[in-house]
């Protein structure tokens, strides 16, 4: 696994990408950013990132599509998936959370509970790896 | 799709052609559009056009016309039952005054020999006679022309004799007066029906109750004065004929069906609502295979005794372009023999536009939450990162404007989701649920979430409540309506403050009260409190806070599970905001 590509940030609104990319970054992870899930789908294939932050609303394939695609798949379908998402109501809740994602949140967001969550996704991981080892 | 192609075609071109964009970027800008569906501005102006027509047809469903003619078609057959004159007048002004939802009804009878009114009303149950010449008051005027009167406030109006007012000990207010017509539309008495219930004005739908009332009165009171003894078949044959023609003007669909007689009453908006075309003459069994046709078999079960209860329900009917119909049903006495009679009233009310106004709002918050929350987001998390000096120190200045934008930031995205939640409460889309939940865990957690806040401010929160039982609500709903309290609490209670939460278990219900130490509420502000944008001026500081959405918000999810909310205060004295959850049994 490559320990430089832990994050990826799939989101079409690059101010919002920008800004969590950076609060990321000062955090010390690393983040890829891709901005449309056909892009976001090779960048998976290329790099296995250990985890997926994720826009709902995107252009050529759509936050649930894309997210149905990973959980689906016996490759990738380990990798966390926080969606962060402007579709407020429980059904798109209930929605990205039937197509695999582990957390939904939505938007306005507090930066600081949203790289609490991602952190805390990370940890319970290694200690998933961890506890496989043992 | 159309504005798509334009807008690629003005300023896409344009980009082109400068070299700023690459095809590609277009075509993915204008797939963004596509899932997008239409911009915010072509939704609002959707929405604009809709809602006028909306405000309509709500009133139109609001009206409950099947429950109207039910009683309606019922007070008909009694009139007919009444064997002499007295049991008939008192019928008649009872039946008038409850389905016109008016404190009284007086029935006024033009003897001929003497050229008066005879004026009817009821003391204490029974029947009195008050003779008036013929040309006085509001009835006289009826009687006269012919022409019917619907009054806001009778003592505006010069026709209006108050010396009624005396005779009977009463005040009048609001008066609706109709004349009553022979077939050959002389008018045989007045109808002067008064004072609408709470303080309520008679509207429009009123007068053609009182209308259609006064036809049934008509012939009520011919078939008691008439020499010749009519069978019931023919009392009943002539009473549908007469509806047929009191339900010819309404807007809304109505098939009158009974197992008493072969006659029904269909009206002409069946017709093009429901695309019926047919050329044969309206009887039972044809308006039997409409609503068969319809899927609404029920009916004729139901009046063979075959099915328990009509339920109403939504249809789609195809006729060229789609439309969605409300079926209501309404269960009437059938008829005059002493078998067991029944009929159903079914009213169709065309709810097509609501439903494209549902949609177009329901997309419009879509589409809002989008472009609102999208960039609102960024801006609160980028100035934030500033803030905290992240990008290097701040000068204070620099701090000072840069808090600014982030209070304006902040202010903005509590704004969007709070008109964003009432958007979604009015188009009913927070479902509540209604389960069992453990109030007093959602309780508990609710405050340890504020326990960081409580600290910030120095506010003591403290948790009184204990074995308290399950409540029948939903939970993320109750800890929303908590949250609101409770933050309102906040922005009221000083620093050293406390803010108290505990509960009361009544017989059927759980109080849930959140106290504070604040400021308190004027008790002239305390029932505006909880409607949409009031604000409450802080006295002791003069500063408004927020927008006034979370205590009408509150208020929206506390009813939604049947509760109530009020508020005990007085004005330094603190506040105690009450709301209740039905027990869990």
């Amino acid at each position: 696994m490559n320990e430089n590509k832990q994050l990826l940030l799939v989101e079409d609104d690059l101010y919002s990408a920008e800004t969590l990319k950076f609060a990321l970054e000062a955090k010390g992870h690393d983040v890829t950013l891709a901005t449309n899930g056909r892009d976001a789908l090779n960048m998976v294939n290329d790099d296995m990132p250990q985890l997926i932050i994720l826009d709902v609303m995107m252009p050529k394939m759509d936050g649930y599509h894309f997210c149905r695609l990973i959980k689906f798949d016996a490759r990738y379908k380990h990798i966390p998936i926080i969606i962060v998402s402007s579709k407020i109501q429980d059904a798109d809740r209930e929605l990205g959370l039937a197509c695999g994602a582990n957390e939904y949140i939505t938007k306005p967001y507090d930066l600081n509970i949203l790289i609490s969550t991602v952190e805390e996704s990370l940890n319970n991981l290694v200690e998933e790896v961890n506890n496989a080892n043992i | 799709m159309k504005t798509i192609e334009k807008s690629r075609g003005k300023l896409g071109q344009l980009l082109l052609e400068k070299k700023m964009v690459s095809e590609e970027q277009i075509e993915e800008a204008l797939e963004v559009q596509k899932i997008n569906g239409k911009s915010l501005g072509d939704i609002l102006i959707d929405l604009g056009n809709t809602t006028s027509s909306l405000i309509t047809s709500v009133l139109s469903v609001a009206r409950r016309t099947e429950q109207q003619l039910a009683r309606l078609f019922n007070a008909s057959i009694g009139m007919l039952q009444c064997v002499e004159h007295t049991s008939l007048f008192k019928f008649i002004m009872v039946e008038a005054a409850r389905i016109l939802e008016a404190d009284m009804c007086n029935l006024f009878l033009v003897d001929e020999n003497s050229g008066k009114l005879n004026c009817f009303t009821l003391d204490k149950g029974k029947v009195k006679e008050i003779r008036t010449p013929l040309t006085r008051g509001l009835a006289g005027y009826v009687a006269k022309t012919g022409e019917s009167i619907n009054l806001e406030d009778a003592y505006q109006s010069p026709l209006f004799d108050p010396q009624i007012d005396e005779d009977m000990e009463y005040k009048t207010r609001t008066v609706l007066c109709f004349p009553v017509k022979q077939k050959n539309n002389k008018v045989i008495g007045v109808l002067r029906v008064v004072n609408k219930k709470g303080k309520a004005l008679f509207t429009s739908h009123d007068e053609w109750l009182c209308k259609s009332f006064a036809i049934f009165v008509s012939n009520a009171i011919s078939m008691i004065n008439g020499k010749k003894a009519v069978s019931p078949d023919t009392m009943i044959t002539e009473n549908m004929r007469l509806f047929n023609l009191a339900v010819e003007d309404l807007p809304e669909g109505v098939i009158i069906i009974t197992n008493d007689t072969d006659s029904v009453v269909v009206n002409p908006a069946v017709k093009w609502m429901l695309g019926w075309k047919i050329n044969k003459d309206i009887d039972k069994e044809n308006t039997t295979l409409l609503l068969n046709g319809l899927g609404l078999g029920d009916v004729s079960k139901w009046l063979e005794d075959e099915v328990g209860m009509l339920t109403s329900q939504e249809i789609t009917i195809q006729i060229p372009g789609s439309k969605v119909i409300k079926v209501d049903f309404a269960e009437i006495n059938g008829g005059m023999n002493n078998k067991r009679n029944r009929g159903c009233i079914v009213v169709f009310y065309d709810i097509t536009k609501e439903k494209e106004v549902d949609h177009v709002k329901s997309e419009f918050i879509t589409i809002a939450s989008h472009e609102l929350l999208s960039p609102i987001t960024s801006m609160n998390n980028a100035v934030n990162l500033i803030l905290q000096g992240m990008l290097g120190p701040n000068t204070e200045p620099q701090k000072k404007f840069l808090r600014i934008i982030s209070d304006g930031t902040k202010y903005l995205s509590y704004l969007t989701t709070s008109l964003l939640d009432i958007a979604l409460l009015e188009a009913g889309k927070i479902p509540v649920k209604k389960e069992k939940v453990d109030l007093e865990a959602v309780i508990k957690s609710t405050i340890e979430s504020l326990w960081f806040k409580a600290e910030e401010n120095k506010i003591s929160l403290i948790n009184k409540n204990g074995n308290t039982p399950s409540v029948l609500a939903d939970s993320n709903r109750v800890r929303q309506a908590l949250l609101n309290l409770l933050d309102n609490a906040f922005k009221f209670t000083p620093h050293g403050g406390e803010i108290i939460v505990e509960t009361n278990t009544t017989e059927n219900e759980v109080e849930i009260c959140v106290k504070d130490n604040g400021v308190g509420i004027l008790l002239e502000e305390q029932e505006k409190i909880f409607e949409r944008f009031y604000q409450i001026e802080n006295t002791a500081t003069k500063k408004h806070y927020g927008i006034g959405l979370g205590l009408s918000i509150c208020k929206d999810i506390v009813e939604a599970q049947r509760g109530r909310i009020w508020v005990e205060s007085k004005e330094r004295g603190g506040s105690n905001f009450v709301f209740t959850l039905p027990l869990y049994k």
